[in-house]
């Protein structure tokens, strides 16, 4: 009796217990059409997961101390300062209502920070409000390669970039409103008032951010080498301004 | 009637109980760290080609080992454990998602950013192939889908079962027919005329 699927399937795998094992193989000594099937099954199995390789992302960027943070922050010890403060501050800003806070568009982690955020929300109500004053933004993961694209209903924003130690790029609405929805390569910010200026932390780790200010490159990282117009102030900030 | 004690010296070395417990710790951090060095990729990666979203899935990755972390001591399987949890956190998301926000689809997000103004032949090419394969995987029913994808990622039957609710039996048969079905919509796709 010829190979089945689920057989063949195992003997892939190496999942056929030993006795069924030596049996199939005995059999496809001797059977041409079902070393056929075999091959057949090989290849195909071969070919799903190159397929399947084309779907990947970037290297991971989850580390066993990040874990170990996040383990301690979900224990109740604060949220940390940095990236996800700023998720969190998104979160209660929209959670409260707050005028002016930041818009989650489809697609956008504002969302999912919110569910996460607002949930879990704790600590001194102290801390909270002081919290929901900060400016609304948004924070994620550079990628391998990631494209911010800052513009405004009202006009081009001024934009200040920095470099920074922590792992997450985060862009902040400075003096109004503005609206951000990312995805894994990209980040779109769009300022609702004419007045908001956008503040900008790049991870210096990130291997390819391109800042894109109304279709123009203002600000390109690549590895370590930053290409610019203006030179770092001495804060080591760079200062995109609209109109310069 | 009471007796008086005098207190005696701070004992240098721990006590059985807390010597335990010490040693259980150091168990837990080195299981800990042996799981996450094993699995750490191989569970973004399935998140990654589930999700289409990296960022998502680091989320999600690195979620599920805190859990395991918080947890502080090992589940009876492991491996089966992880991407249980794993699994479930990717639903809840995507659960999440729809319901709030309405979200396209992973293989709409993708053509959707898929549209570079110029790009070289072979990188359009990748991306042509990127998108008939998530659109492959997204007409699957989603079994056959996390199972193919836990099956690229080397999990043993037994752990694909436990992970998907099905018997370890039928993993293979199930394997085979998921294979079969993948490999026809993505050859529909590549034959369909542009």
């Amino acid at each position: 009796m010829h190979l089945d699927d689920d057989r063949i399937q195992r003997l892939i795998d190496g999942e056929l217990p030993a006795g069924d094992g030596a049996a199939a193989r005995a059999h496809l000594h001797g059977c041409a059409a079902c070393r056929d099937r075999l091959r057949e099954a090989e290849d195909d199995v071969g070919g799903i997961h190159s397929l399947l390789a084309t779907l990947d992302g970037p290297p991971t960027p989850v580390t066993v101390d990040r874990v170990v943070d996040a383990a301690s922050r979900a224990r109740g010890r604060g949220p940390r300062v940095g990236g996800p403060r700023l998720r969190w501050a998104a979160g209660i800003a929209i959670g409260l209502g707050a005028a002016g806070a930041a818009y989650a568009l489809p697609g956008s982690h504002l969302r999912a920070w919110l569910a996460s955020r607002v949930e879990s929300r704790g600590g001194p109500a102290g801390e909270q409000a002081a919290i929901a004053e900060t400016a609304p933004g948004i924070s994620i993961l550079p990628g391998a390669n990631l494209v911010v694209e800052v513009t405004g209903t009202g006009g081009s924003p001024d934009v200040t970039v920095a470099l920074t130690e922590g792992p997450e790029l985060t862009v902040q609405a400075r003096g109004g409103s503005a609206s951000f929805r990312s995805d894994a390569a990209r980040l779109r910010a769009v300022a609702d008032d004419p007045d908001v200026t956008f503040e900008i932390e790049i991870p210096r780790q990130a291997a390819r951010v391109e800042l894109v200010r109304d279709g123009s490159t203002i600000f390109l990282k690549r590895g370590d080498a930053v290409r610019t117009a203006p030179a770092p102030d001495e804060e080591g900030r760079y200062v995109l301004r609209a109109d310069g | 009637m009471t007796r008086s004690r005098t207190p005696g010296p701070i004992p240098d070395t721990p006590t059985p109980a807390a010597r335990i417990a010490e040693e259980g710790k150091e168990a837990f951090a080195a299981m800990f760290g042996d799981l996450f060095r094993s699995h750490n990729e191989r569970i973004y990666r399935m998140l990654v080609r589930l999700s289409a979203d990296p960022a998502l899935a680091a989320d999600l990755a690195q979620e599920t080992f805190v859990r395991l972390y918080r947890r502080g001591e090992a589940p009876h399987r492991p491996e089966a454990w992880l991407i249980t949890v794993a699994l479930n956190l990717f639903r809840n998301a995507r659960t999440t998602r729809s319901r709030r926000d309405a979200l396209l689809t992973a293989s709409r997000v993708e053509r959707s950013l898929a549209d570079p103004p110029v790009a070289p032949d072979a990188r359009v090419e990748r991306a042509e192939t990127k998108t008939r394969v998530r659109a492959a995987l997204d007409h699957l029913p989603e079994r056959e889908r996390m199972l193919l994808l836990l099956h690229a990622e080397g999990y043993p039957y037994r752990d694909i079962a436990e992970a998907l609710g099905m018997k370890e039996t039928s993993v293979g048969t199930s394997l085979a027919r998921a294979r079969t079905a993948f490999r026809r919509s993505y050859q529909e796709d590549l034959d369909a005329p542009r």
